[in-house]
């Protein structure tokens, strides 16, 4: 197990090195100095550009652009915002609380909702609760976000005026948990619906297969009741790929839904973005890149553990 | 006398492409105590589809019971219930599978199995002593250092393992009756002797009746103290071991019979029986077997014969139309 854990490890230290070389290059690429963007307004003189130029390091090679942008990382800095003038770890710091909340709170719904939906649609094929699940799973994962999120807003924010639309508190009164959760309301379930959708359809169709295994024969053979059949011996095996599921939904989880955000006005990551690629903030968006790409390693050697968990025999493999 | 098992005119049907066919029909058989039936035929002739149905493990929604009646221990089980079922497999009947790889779950230990196999019947066994006496059924069947198996996963086992934690957890509740459903197809030549062996002696040490299901004849041989020889989901002949091998009367069991191989004597070419099953779709409208039997006549195209009861034997077959009919109705 441990083997295992440290094998998963060193391979994602590559793949981290490559995150960082793409990540930088990218940016260096893009059109439009950074010089350009600090004096855009003024009409500063060539020498102050020059001194500037040489401040950022920005007349070296760029190897040692690069070496110096990893170096720092290495150290926990990220660099400072063009647009703000505030590091870049302080302000992703900031945002990613407010992402991690809606989009962890919309995983657990998520699971919580379409795993015992697809379970059951997978028990009972073809009857009305397949047709009522399958069906929401269908309309679940054919919505775009920007879509249910404007409908939820005009039900339940215009029309019967029982959620807010947007931000995280009231502008007035203390910041309450209970303020917190009414305004969470909207947002996460607007981030749910796709996910339901396709973790629904992921579900019934891995139940339904495990169903058919020989295993599931015996169990009933040796005398075990229905629900043990289901529960203990069909889910357990049939979750493999519901989790590879729920780890392909992890980059969106910690970028935040850009789009949600933007439309709930929630101040998270997917906002953050937004603001820096609009204003050619560089550092930032390179920042938010590098902390996504981190949360999906993370994230993905998580599914790894889980994979090895549900089944010994990756547990146990050589 | 009354039998442990007796099944009347058991049909059953499957959903093929929306229609209905019907894949056992009008089979009806005994099992007595200690005794070992033998179930043979070729693959899809419905042997396992008969055990399975007296079980209710054929799936519901694509497969249904036409008719039938299956009394088990003087008790109709026709028509039990899923939770009533439940309490009968495993514990009163239990069965073993052909392939002990895909039979076991792979993702729960061998104990956990076989401690559910107690604990699924009597929650009242502390998880303990259910743990005690699986270790002691590990041991009985054979399997070395069973408190280390115990803790291992199905695929950690060898197939002959497997398959004997299969048996102890079939055994483990002392059922009446045991069902092998080829248990020993999957696993190589000495690894099927020795399991073999293993269920003849937990026989005789339990008197225990077993339903051996298999298209080994040699097999057979060596188990069964009766067999029953299926065509096409039709039984064709009823008879005791020693008088199938010795005078199999009807054409399939006497073709089933001369194709196995003979060390013993030098032959050209091994013996097949010609044609192959036919399809669900199109059966024959007499006897099953008419279109592949060489002592086919026009009555055998015209109409199913009913099984006739002559010399010991139970044969569905025109040529023995001078013994008792028995049933009339069955294809």
């Amino acid at each position: 197990m441990g083997k295992y854990v440290l094998r998963r490890l060193m391979v994602a230290i590559p793949t981290f090195i490559g995150i960082t070389v793409l990540v930088f290059f990218l940016a260096y690429l893009a059109p439009g100095s950074p010089l350009e963007m600090l004096f855009m307004d003024s009409n500063a003189d060539a020498q102050v550009m020059a001194d500037m130029e040489a401040r950022l390091g920005l007349d070296q090679p760029v190897y040692v652009q690069y070496f110096r942008w990893v170096g720092q990382l290495f150290q926990g800095n990220l660099g400072t915002s063009y647009r703000t003038g505030l590091p870049v770890w302080d302000m992703v710091g900031e945002r990613i609380g407010p992402t991690l909340l809606i989009t962890l709170a919309s995983l657990f719904l998520s699971v919580l909702i379409a795993i015992p939906l697809g379970v059951m649609s997978a028990y009972k094929p073809y009857s009305g609760w397949d047709y009522f699940s399958s069906g929401l799973s269908f309309i679940g994962a054919a919505t775009p976000n920007f879509f249910a999120g404007l409908v939820f807003i005009y039900l339940f924010s215009v029309k019967i005026n029982i959620f807010p639309s947007s931000g995280m508190y009231d502008s007035a009164g203390a910041h309450t948990f209970a303020d917190l959760v009414h305004h969470m309301v909207l947002p996460t379930f607007v981030l749910s619906i796709q996910q339901i959708g396709s973790l629904i359809r992921q579900t019934r169709g891995s139940v339904l297969e495990v169903l058919q295994d020989d295993y599931i024969r015996t169990a009933r053979a040796k005398g075990c009741l229905e629900s043990r059949v289901l529960f203990r011996h069909a889910l357990r095996n049939a979750l493999s790929p519901v989790i590879t599921r729920i780890g392909t939904m992890i980059p969106f989880l910690v970028g935040g839904a850009v789009v949600t955000e933007q439309l709930f006005s929630w101040p998270g990551l997917g906002s953050l973005m937004v603001l820096s690629i609009n204003s050619r903030d560089y550092p930032v968006i390179m920042g938010i890149t590098v902390v996504i790409a981190v949360a999906v390693l993370i994230g993905n050697l998580i599914i790894d553990l889980i994979y090895s968990v549900l089944d010994p025999r990756i547990r146990f493999s050589k | 006398m009354s039998h442990l098992l007796e099944i009347s005119n058991l049909s059953v049907s499957f959903l093929v492409r929306k229609k209905w066919l019907q894949a056992v029909t009008g089979v009806s058989f005994y099992v007595d105590q200690g005794e070992t039936l033998g179930i043979v035929g070729e693959s899809g002739c419905g042997k396992s589809v008969t055990s399975m149905s007296m079980l209710h493990l054929l799936p519901k929604t694509t497969s249904r019971v036409d008719s039938g009646k299956v009394v088990f221990d003087g008790t109709d089980i026709t028509d039990y219930s899923d939770a009533e079922m439940s309490r009968i497999r495993g514990r009163r009947i239990s069965m073993i599978f052909q392939d002990s790889m895909t039979s076991l779950n792979p993702v729960m230990t061998n104990g956990a199995q076989l401690v559910e196999a107690i604990r699924c019947h009597d929650k009242s066994i502390s998880k303990k002593d259910a743990e005690e006496k699986a270790i002691s059924y590990l041991q009985k069947v054979g399997i070395p250092s069973p408190e280390k198996r115990f803790r291992e996963y199905p695929h950690q086992l060898s197939g002959g393992m497997r398959q004997r934690v299969m048996i102890a957890m079939a055994l483990i509740q002392s059922p009446s009756l045991l069902i092998a459903d080829e248990p020993t197809t999957a696993l190589d030549v000495t690894i099927q002797a020795q399991i073999l062996e293993l269920m003849q002696e937990l026989k005789s040490s339990s008197n225990i009746s077993i339903m051996l299901i298999t298209h080994d004849m040699g097999v057979v041989a060596e188990m069964a103290d009766r067999v029953m020889v299926m065509y096409a989901g039709n039984i064709m002949e009823v008879a005791s071991t020693k008088e199938i091998f010795s005078n199999p009367m009807h054409p399939y069991s006497q073709g089933l019979l001369a194709s196995i191989p003979r060390p013993d004597r030098t032959i050209e070419a091994l013996s097949s029986i010609e044609g192959t099953v036919p399809t669900l779709q199109n059966m024959p409208k007499g006897c099953r077997f008419s279109t592949r039997c060489s002592k086919c006549t026009a009555e055998c195209i015209e109409k199913c014969p009913p099984l006739f009861r002559k010399d010991g034997h139970d044969v569905r077959c025109w040529l023995y139309k001078d013994g008792e009919a028995l049933d009339g109705t069955s294809c």
